[in-house]
């Protein structure tokens, strides 16, 4: 089944949703929603690699057209990927039955 | 030699065959995920449950699609809520059709709505809530 649009889910320090959409946005992405989140991670694993992960976190949800699905994931890794201080983690999602677009695309 | 002959023998069991898997007309769900204004949370909320989605979630967010004008007047309205629902296959083309009337006719109401296929689900009386099976 071929999907033509993906959501893109990333998952971003708090801060750093800028970042995303900028990346995002440069690439033909229209617009996107922002979430506010909590991150979890293993506290023993933390002290003993002595480091923080910061648990405030920000989802951004970015719908788009499937043709630019590979363009966008790759920049946003580049971009806010986990070496950087947004460590962000980026998946996509096939999506269906769309309703709500303005008529040029997307969101 | 024997000892291979026998170990030769138990790897030729039989496994017995696999029951056919049961012939149901289960429905495949799918996440709906619906972007509104947050002023519309509630009735957008109501109005999924009215079309049989029995499972909604509601998380506040904020659009990132600004327009220049309306930022420097102040008068931008960027709160979204996301609201996350499960809806059963065949009825995820009724309900996305509605809600695009909604979206168009309804003032300040626009917003998109897009669904998800769900791989997989556990436990039979979830999957009757969320796939608001009523049957028996």
């Amino acid at each position: 089944m071929d999907y033509m649009h993906e959501a893109i889910f990333c998952i971003v320090n708090s801060g750093y949703s800028e970042a995303v959409m900028d990346a995002a946005k440069k690439l033909g992405a229209r617009g996107g929603t922002i979430m506010n989140a909590r991150g979890t991670a293993n506290k023993e694993a933390e002290k003993f690699f002595n480091i923080t992960i910061q648990p405030e976190k920000e989802i951004v949800m970015i719908l788009v057209p499937s043709a630019l699905k590979e363009d966008i994931l790759h920049a946003l890794y580049k971009q806010v990927g986990l070496d950087t201080p947004g460590q962000g983690i980026a998946f996509a999602l096939p999506v269906d039955g769309v309703v709500g677009l303005s008529d040029d695309g997307e969101q | 030699m024997r000892l291979f002959d026998k170990f030769k023998k138990k790897q030729t069991i039989e496994t017995p065959t696999r029951a056919e898997p049961l012939k149901t007309d289960f429905q495949k769900l799918k996440l709906l995920v619906t972007v509104v204004n947050r002023k519309k949370t509630e009735f957008y909320l109501d109005y999924l449950t009215s079309l049989g989605v029995n499972f909604q979630t509601a998380v506040a967010g904020r659009g990132t699609a600004t327009s220049e004008t309306l930022y420097l007047l102040g008068l931008e309205d960027s709160d979204k809520s996301v609201l996350f629902g499960v809806v059963r296959e065949d009825g995820a083309e009724a309900i996305l059709q509605n809600l695009e009337e909604k979206f168009q006719t309804i003032r300040g109401g626009k917003g998109i709505a897009f669904t998800i296929p769900l791989t997989s689900v556990i436990g039979v009386a979830i999957y009757r809530f969320l796939s608001d099976n009523r049957a028996k």
